[in-house]
């Protein structure tokens, strides 16, 4: 029982327990409506399942919520970060006390007695402590640091909450100090109180009563201003982001269906998100939990060469696009006639993005950008016919001749010469793997071809039972996808599932890693339930299990490339790495970028095939940071990769001293 | 004959007629059996004549100038063609009418001279103000259906047009002709004509989703020549006796250029030559505007640019 309590006293007679009642109940009742508001324009979203596996979203939320393991790729800010978030869940607990204290005089939570009150206090004071140095330390990191990521992030929000929070911590030590002053015992060791009661030992007692007084109800009113500023500022986050975090998506390299309500495109009548309502309702609370930290865009490759695309931007401008559509008070005037394609969002900001998925990776509170950019894309391709000039011919490719290159089916199996490769229907037997080639690998040219032999060759050694589908195959559809065209995707999925499930196939191997995602995780949606492998998962269960023999090791001084769709999609980073660990005789090169932060080629999500787009070359990029690690090669798992950096190699007048190989080749030399 | 036909137009009686062919291209080399002169389907594609969706693009832009009039797509093949077909229809959807397959099962061996009775006989049935079809097909290069459709209905025709303004109202169109080596022609014409378009008329639209939907659905007219009596009794003047493939070509083969960047290549494969002449051009250097600068002064030095067009 405290000894003076500012519920009991009297504001021009009022008593102050009324007072504050009301006050809550007015703050309490416009941060509803405001929620309300917010809540209504989630609620033009589509339909979005995303409750799957109570259990594994639950660890995702613990390990990516709770524990913020995200944060600390960034250390700096993301260090401060984990002191604020955790300092907010130990006091929400003091605060909610603060709170029945006044409006309720004598009120005490019956668990808070003894030995827990003392250590609950022991720790509010510390965590008081450590969240002010952390908002200290995070206005300094804005203020004089200054990381380019918070460029066009709403820096003054920022700093008010920063400020609004570090007098939150301030004025509770003083209210704590203060009353120990006034002689009203507080159990635990208080440090941060104690202190402040020695900066006041000096004030009379009217003057302490004064400061204990008014550094309450500064305490109250902030923090009920800044409740309500929540929902209004980027800070939305402290409450969506959990939630965020929970729903998730299940399959990372899965786009969303153009519906998630129509099994066929065929179906609907409109696809993709030409305006606000055609984004499900995961993607607005996305929206609201946008930090703009900005370390998607740090990461977005596009962005870093030059392109104008950033995913911050989108999801900011997406968002306050959508609060203007929907405001909290909604006035006559308030309508806007803006198109969120070509107004609020470039055209050309879409058609940039490689759909590398490092902005995904990246992002602390798991938005996803890439579903947003393609489902605009979508709208474009579906709706509107406008896409870049060079994509309509590439789409003709894909319908007239099931590639993207438009060579011909028969082409498909022009690069079986020197080994020999069963075509599966000529076989009469059936083979156990089926090793799916792609588009690139036998179509391109000459050294795209040269890295399927190596497969080849490989898989002939160990003896596998294995047939390609040859001029039976056709293209799997990412490149289709990942642009938007979704009704040729579901055309020649339709067809490859056939295929597949005509020849019974059980377990297939793929080239390219594209098709990888593809079959792995999209095909499913048609019905496809196989085994898919990429090459280097086969070659390093080969390895490993001994079936697949070296020679000797080879003697090579080379890096890795993680390509985006086999790293960053399906978390295949080890396998590549243990696959060269075991043939080579030095250990690989890393890149700085590597991993998760690895960079893009410059060829997905369809930028292999448009022309003129800004800044440097992305496989120019890759090239220069993979000579700085003195590798006089770069090794890769996806044909797209190949094709790009033999260029940029070339472009560099590097092609006799730099190589670039698939996986396939460098385990080829030395197989035997 | 039709100099004083200058009469009131009712533009939901005007018709404009698009032909299109569904043609078969060789992808692959061996394609063709000497021996047989047969075609192995396996080293064929399918796709609708390139020309002809200039026409059904063509088509659209008229009306979409003119709301009312109204579009038939005509096209002699088998069921195969109607895939053609359900693509032109999807390009334009709901804005066109009526979509006609007058079947014919070998319709690719057929001569031009029978395909155009057949084609202008059921013209004639539906009514035409406006008859589109392409230059020529990609398969079989002849450049003669359009020709002879014109003769059959005693109508002029414009041939190569890479420009198109119709203007119902003065019953007159200006179509701009293309000569071969960059001269253009301008040419007013008295409808009803016929206009055989040329690639570069315009940038045929890909179709949109809904359109596609529509076109799945689309109930596509079925006409039989035989039982209709639309096909001419006689027997074709001519017929292929023989195929050859080229000769060998003494130029190098080409091979992409390996300094250019993956899309530049596919660029030049696709275009399928080796980058053309080298002589007489030069690099332009400088900054984006500067660059502009050069293209527009080009440009306007030889005409294509500041023209009355």
């Amino acid at each position: 029982m405290k000894g003076i309590l500012p519920a009991v006293q009297h504001y021009n007679g009022i008593p102050g327990n009324i007072l504050l009642q009301v006050i809550v109940v007015v703050a309490i009742v416009t941060f509803l409506f405001i929620l309300y508001r917010r809540f209504s324009l989630l609620r033009l979203g589509q339909k979005d399942p995303r409750l799957f596996s109570f259990l594994d979203q639950l660890t995702g939320l613990l390990t990516e919520g709770i524990l913020q393991r995200r944060q600390v790729r960034y250390p700096e800010a993301g260090i401060l970060h984990i002191f604020i978030f955790w300092g907010f869940i130990v006091l929400g607990l003091r605060s909610v006390n603060l709170f029945a204290e006044g409006m309720f005089p004598g009120f005490a939570f019956p668990f808070m007695k003894g030995g827990v009150g003392a250590f609950y206090n022991s720790l509010k004071d510390i965590f008081e402590i450590t969240t002010l140095g952390a908002c200290m330390g995070a206005i300094y990191h804005r203020a004089f640091i200054k990381p380019k990521r918070y460029e066009g992030s709403h820096q003054l929000e920022a700093y008010l909450v920063l400020g609004l929070i570090s007098i939150l911590m301030i004025t509770d030590l003083m209210y704590e100090g203060t009353d120990l002053l006034l002689g009203t015992p507080i159990p635990g060791v208080t440090l941060g109180s104690m202190a402040i009661s020695w900066v006041f030992s000096g004030l009379a007692p009217g003057e302490l009563k004064f400061v204990h007084i008014t550094s309450y109800w500064v305490h109250i009113l902030c923090l009920l201003t800044f409740l309500n500023l929540l929902p209004l500022s980027k800070h939305f986050h402290i409450i969506t982001a959990l939630p965020n975090v929970f729903l998730k998506k299940q399959v990372r390299g899965q786009l969303k269906p153009a519906n998630w309500e129509s099994v066929s495109i065929s179906d609907l009548s409109h696809a993709g998100a030409g305006s606000l309502k055609d984004f499900t309702w995961k993607h607005m609370l996305d929206f609201f939990s946008c930090t703009e930290c900005g370390r998607c865009t740090d990461n977005c490759s596009a962005n870093l060469v030059g392109r104008h695309l950033s995913p911050k931007k989108v999801t900011m401008d997406v968002r306050d696009h959508g609060y203007r559509e929907v405001p909290i008070m909604p006035l006559p005037s308030s309508t806007t006639s803006q198109a969120l394609v070509g107004d609020v969002i470039q055209e050309d900001d879409l058609w940039a993005c490689t759909t590398c998925g490092s902005c995904e990776e990246q992002c602390p509170v798991f938005i996803d950008h890439v579903d947003k950019i393609v489902d605009m894309r979508r709208h474009l391709v579906l709706n509107d016919s406008r896409f870049p000039s060079e994509f309509k011919q590439v789409f003709k490719n894909l319908e007239i001749y099931g590639d993207t290159i438009g060579k011909g089916k028969l082409f498909r199996e022009d690069w079986i010469s020197g080994v020999s490769v069963k075509k599966i229907y000529e076989e009469t037997v059936p083979v156990d793997i089926l090793f799916w080639t792609g588009c690139m690998g036998p179509l391109y040219d000459e050294k795209s071809k040269d890295s399927l032999r190596a497969t080849a060759k490989v898989l002939n050694n160990t003896g596998l039972n294995w047939g390609i589908l040859g001029k039976q195959e056709r293209c799997c559809g990412d490149w289709a996808r990942r642009v938007g065209n979704e009704y040729l995707f579901e055309q020649l999925a339709k067809q490859n599932v056939e295929i597949l499930k005509k020849y019974k196939i059980q377990k297939l191997v793929t080239h390219c890693p594209h098709c990888f995602n593809t079959f792995k995780n999209e095909y499913p949606q048609l019905g496809l339930d196989i085994e898919v492998v990429h090459t280097v998962e086969l070659l390093e269960s080969l390895l490993k299990t001994g079936k697949l023999k070296i020679k000797s090791r080879l003697d090579r001084n080379l890096t890795y490339h993680d390509p985006c769709y086999l790293g960053r999609y399906n978390s295949i980073y080890d396998a590549p790495r243990k696959d060269l660990g075991m043939i080579l005789k030095q250990s690989l090169k890393e890149m700085d970028r590597s991993n998760n932060k690895s960079f893009c080629c410059g060829a997905g999500g369809g930028n292999f095939w448009r022309g003129g787009a800004a800044g440097q070359r992305m496989e120019e990029v890759r090239i220069e940071e993979a000579m700085v690690t003195e590798a006089n090669g770069i090794v890769t798992a996806c044909p797209y990769c190949k094709i790009m950096f033999n260029s940029a190699v070339k472009e560099k007048g590097r092609e006799h001293t730099f190589s670039v190989l698939d996986i396939s080749e460098v385990v080829e030399q030395v197989s035997k | 004959m039709y100099k004083n036909i200058k009469k009131e137009r009712i533009m939901s009686e005007t018709k404009i007629v698009v032909c299109i062919k569904h043609v078969g291209c060789i992808y692959h080399p061996t394609a063709v059996d000497l021996s047989t002169g047969e075609i192995d389907p396996e080293k064929m594609v399918y796709m609708p004549n390139p020309y002809d969706e200039c026409a059904v693009e063509a088509a659209l832009q008229i009306k979409e100038a003119y709301e009312d009039c109204k579009i038939s797509l005509v096209s002699v093949g088998d069921t195969t063609a109607e895939q053609t077909l359900r693509y032109a229809y999807a390009m334009g959807g709901d804005r066109i009418d009526q979509v006609i397959r007058i079947h014919c099962d070998n319709y690719q061996h057929m001569d031009a001279m029978k395909t155009s009775r057949m084609l202008s006989n059921v013209i004639e049935r539906i009514g035409f103000d406006v008859i589109l079809c392409g230059k020529k097909a990609l398969d079989t290069n002849g450049c003669q259906v359009g020709t002879y459709i014109a003769e059959n209905l005693s109508l002029p025709e414009v041939s190569s047009v890479v420009g198109l303004s119709v203007f119902f109202e003065k019953n007159q169109v200006v179509a701009e002709r293309y000569m071969g080596k960059g001269d253009r022609q301008e040419v007013e014409c008295i409808l009803p004509g016929l206009f055989s378009v040329e690639i570069g008329l315009n940038d045929p639209r890909y179709p949109t989703l809904k359109n596609r939907l529509f076109a799945n659905k689309k109930a596509i007219e079925v006409i039989d020549p035989v039982a209709e009596d639309l096909i001419s009794k006689d027997t074709p003047l001519t017929r292929m006796e023989k195929f050859s493939f080229p000769r060998p070509k003494t130029r190098k083969v080409f091979a992409p250029d390996s300094n250019l960047s993956p899309l530049e290549r596919m660029n030049a494969m696709l275009s399928g030559g080796g980058g053309g002449k080298k002589s007489g051009s030069s690099v332009l250097e400088g900054d984006d505007d500067k660059l502009a600068g050069y293209v527009i002064e080009f440009l306007t030095q030889n005409k294509i640019l500041g023209t009355n067009r």
